[in-house]
């Protein structure tokens, strides 16, 4: 199963990532809520997390090989970020040192002007149709080459994808700028 | 923006640590050393964030479904069982209503709801998390699906709405969520008569999922009429839904 999903993935079939994520979840399910007392749905939601992490590595080349199983390679990332979120949850219900907290509220202020302007690319993006949806995608999530999207969305050859690209993301840029006005992006 | 012409794809490979350490360390001096440089490799930079965030999250929506679709079926054998009690019922008194009986062999309001809603993920990620402590918990039990808890998170966090129209907005979606049709309607509807936001959009069609769930058909026809006469993401979805209804 691991290589079918591994090669699964990698040619685009997101389906693979899914039945991943259907064949191990309730045995996950099961196994953090033994051992750190997570509830249904915050077992899910790190579950989730966790498939999402195998599928980014597998995409960006990572994971070609795995040397143990699949399961035990996902519940090892799944214990981390259920550990590391035990944490996240502890830092704020014992309080931090004030020092800290200033520390975290100017990197704060910086996080939030970045993420403001993700938002605001994001809803630009739910906006954009096709093939701009699938390319992008492609390209920037899935790290697919220009010869790879061709294949995969039967264009004639790469080039052809290359230009269509650039009129996507010009035509996203456009809109955010139009959001933004010129001088700010 | 195009003074440098940075180039977008260098970009993604410089956040996928795909560039050789000589190009990464020119960058990286051209960013410590010319402020309009930087200026110009973070909006490259955030764009490619984005899109990274944005089918992160589609991924995580398809995920969250494969959970859901348990639910619709079930909410849909109870529909059914309940359309047959009526039907029974219906024989049993002789009352031959034909156009009764076919009212009913159109989807219910609830039926409807539970094809089309999906939560809306959080495009504010990580930004939310601005060091307070209950802005940062409302958005993260929203994300992990907690709208009771996240409500009351967001109540207390919202001083003033007109200001906070992204986190009524998500308050509204929680409610919507949690089951409180009426609650999310009047959160939603703030949302659409604030200023201008790229929020409204989504918050039209959730505006109609909410009209639908409380079984308000009339004013869900109007929403999702408004929504198919835009050239929006939810105009496809607006028209099936519209086609469904009586």
């Amino acid at each position: 199963m691991k290589e079918d999903v591994i090669s699964g993935i990698k040619n685009g079939k997101e389906q693979a990532v899914v039945e991943l994520y259907n064949t191990y979840k309730n045995d996950f399910i099961r196994w953090s809520g033994f051992r750190y007392q997570l509830d249904e749905e915050d077992a899910l939601d790190v579950f989730q997390e966790v498939v999402i992490s195998f599928y980014e590595n597998v995409k960006k080349g990572k994971l070609d090989k795995i040397n143990y199983q699949l399961k035990t390679y996902l519940f090892a990332i799944g214990k981390n970020m259920i550990i590391n979120r035990i944490k996240y949850d502890q830092r704020f219900d014992h309080g931090a040192d004030p020092t800290d907290e200033v520390e975290t509220f100017n990197l704060a202020e910086q996080e939030i002007e970045v993420n403001q302007r993700h938002g605001v690319i994001i809803a630009h993006l739910e906006k954009m149709g096709e093939p701009c949806y699938s390319i992008l995608k492609l390209y920037f999530y899935d790290s697919f080459s220009m010869e790879a999207i061709a294949n995969n969305l039967q264009y004639k050859n790469a080039n052809v994808v290359k230009s269509q690209k650039l009129r996507c993301i010009n035509e996203l840029r456009k809109r955010v700028k139009e959001h933004y006005g010129p001088e700010d992006l | 923006m195009s003074d440098y012409n940075i180039d977008i794809d260098e970009v993604r490979d410089y956040l996928q640590d795909k560039l050789s350490s000589q190009r990464k360390q020119e960058i990286d001096k051209m960013i410590a050393s010319d402020p309009e440089y930087a200026r110009e490799f973070t909006q490259q930079k955030e764009l490619v964030e984005s899109m990274t965030v944005f089918y992160r999250g589609k991924l995580k929506q398809k995920l969250k479904a494969e959970d859901q679709a348990k639910r619709p079926k079930q909410v849909r054998s109870a529909s059914i069982s309940k359309r047959r009690w009526w039907a029974m019922a219906a024989s049993v008194v002789l009352i031959a209503v034909s156009g009764y009986l076919l009212f009913f062999s159109d989807p219910s309001s609830q039926e409807l709801f539970d094809e089309y809603y999906r939560p809306y993920y959080n495009v504010l990620t990580s930004g939310e998390r601005s060091g307070e402590k209950t802005e940062m918990d409302a958005m993260s039990l929203y994300e992990r699906g907690r709208y009771q808890e996240a409500i009351t998170a967001f109540q207390e966090e919202i001083k003033d709405p007109s200001s906070q129209t992204a986190l009524v907005f998500y308050l509204g979606l929680s409610y919507l969520a949690a089951d409180q049709p009426l609650k999310a309607i009047e959160n939603i509807e703030k949302v659409i008569s604030g200023p201008a936001s790229v929020l409204q959009e989504p918050a039209q069609w959730y505006l109609g999922l909410a009209y639908l769930k409380a079984e308000d058909i009339e004013n869900a026809q109007r929403v999702f009429r408004e929504i198919q006469n835009t050239s929006g993401s939810y105009q496809d979805q607006s028209s099936e839904i519209l086609d469904q209804l009586p």
